[in-house]
């Protein structure tokens, strides 16, 4: 049941494909890490052009971004559904921005960030906090009359990814 | 485990299997023990398949595998090996971008080392024993 949510994810064609290539190299190296960047940035029912007028960010059409989200790396686009480990500090309904984007390309460019892009966020909406699919734990050890069941589900959050945006 | 679990799992197995107490649970607990490997091996194996990709990728841009990835890592670049194949199969430019970066990082350090050419006084290394020793400036 859940899989058929996201298959789409996996098997998405890209529109991307047909595009040339220029690198937007920094020249300054950031030494922040990403152990040690913040959390995402969690905005309360704010409107996406809203937020982005309030801080001068434009929304790049036709791209994709490299988040870093829960410790994972996702490739999203506008309207992908991810699966992410739990956000605990998060609600169903919220809006958030995702403020650790590795790589974002367009259809003419690709920015690499060092480790981090920094000028670009992204948009996301909590749509669900579920758990995802339950491991059963089975230990046995032979001739040993050890035998030992347990198991474990992981919490998960589903995020809605929105624009991806860029400050100006 | 529950037997009514047993049996659960052991829908679809071959002959008896399915259908005796005895033979289910032993088929179902060889199942379960093979899954908790499995889950390990299952990180091991795919982070193999991404490395495979990457340097199927790379190989087409003059790089290899390993130069490619000391490129990135020493231009602090920390997209993973999962993204990066991804990257490799479904978006060439992006990632021809990607083996751009990392020529023109591996083009500033010395020899097969993450030590910059600048901070290196003699720039070809006398070679004892099959060990090069660059000589680094002093800080």
């Amino acid at each position: 049941m859940m899989m058929n949510r996201f298959s789409n994810l996996f098997m998405r064609s890209s529109s991307l494909m047909n595009r040339s290539y220029t690198t937007t190299h920094k020249s300054s190296t950031t030494t922040t890490t990403m152990a040690t960047a913040s959390a995402p940035t969690t905005v309360k029912l704010i409107d996406e052009s809203e937020y982005n007028q309030k801080h001068s960010f434009t929304a790049i059409e036709n791209s994709f971004a490299v988040v870093h989200v829960g410790g994972k790396q996702y490739k999203v686009i506008k309207g992908d559904l991810i699966m992410t480990d739990r956000l605990p500090t998060v609600e169903v309904g919220e809006h958030i921005v995702l403020d650790k984007v590795l790589l974002v390309g367009t259809q003419d460019s690709t920015t690499i960030g060092t480790p981090l892009a920094e000028e670009y966020k992204v948009h996301a909406y909590i749509e669900e906090q579920s758990k995802s699919q339950h491991v059963t734990i089975f230990k046995h050890k032979r001739r040993k009359n050890y035998k030992r069941t347990t198991g474990f589900t992981p919490l998960a959050t589903t995020l809605r990814i929105g624009e991806i945006i860029k400050k100006n | 485990m529950n037997i009514d679990k047993i049996f659960k799992l052991a829908k679809g197995y071959f002959g008896r299997s399915k259908n005796c107490k005895s033979l289910a649970r032993e088929r179902v607990e060889k199942g379960l023990e093979y899954n908790y490997v499995s889950r390990r091996l299952k990180k091991r194996d795919f982070r193999a398949q991404w490395i495979q990709r990457i340097n199927a990728g790379t190989r087409q841009h003059g790089l290899n595998y390993s130069d490619f990835m000391r490129g990135l890592i020493s231009s602090d670049c920390q997209i993973n090996r999962k993204i990066l194949s991804e990257l490799a199969v479904t978006e060439p430019f992006s990632f021809k971008a990607l083996t751009v970066q990392a020529k023109d990082q591996l083009s500033k350090l010395h020899f097969k080392t993450y030590i910059p050419k600048e901070d290196i006084i003699n720039p070809t290394p006398q070679v004892k024993a099959g060990i090069e020793t660059p000589t680094l400036k002093q800080k």
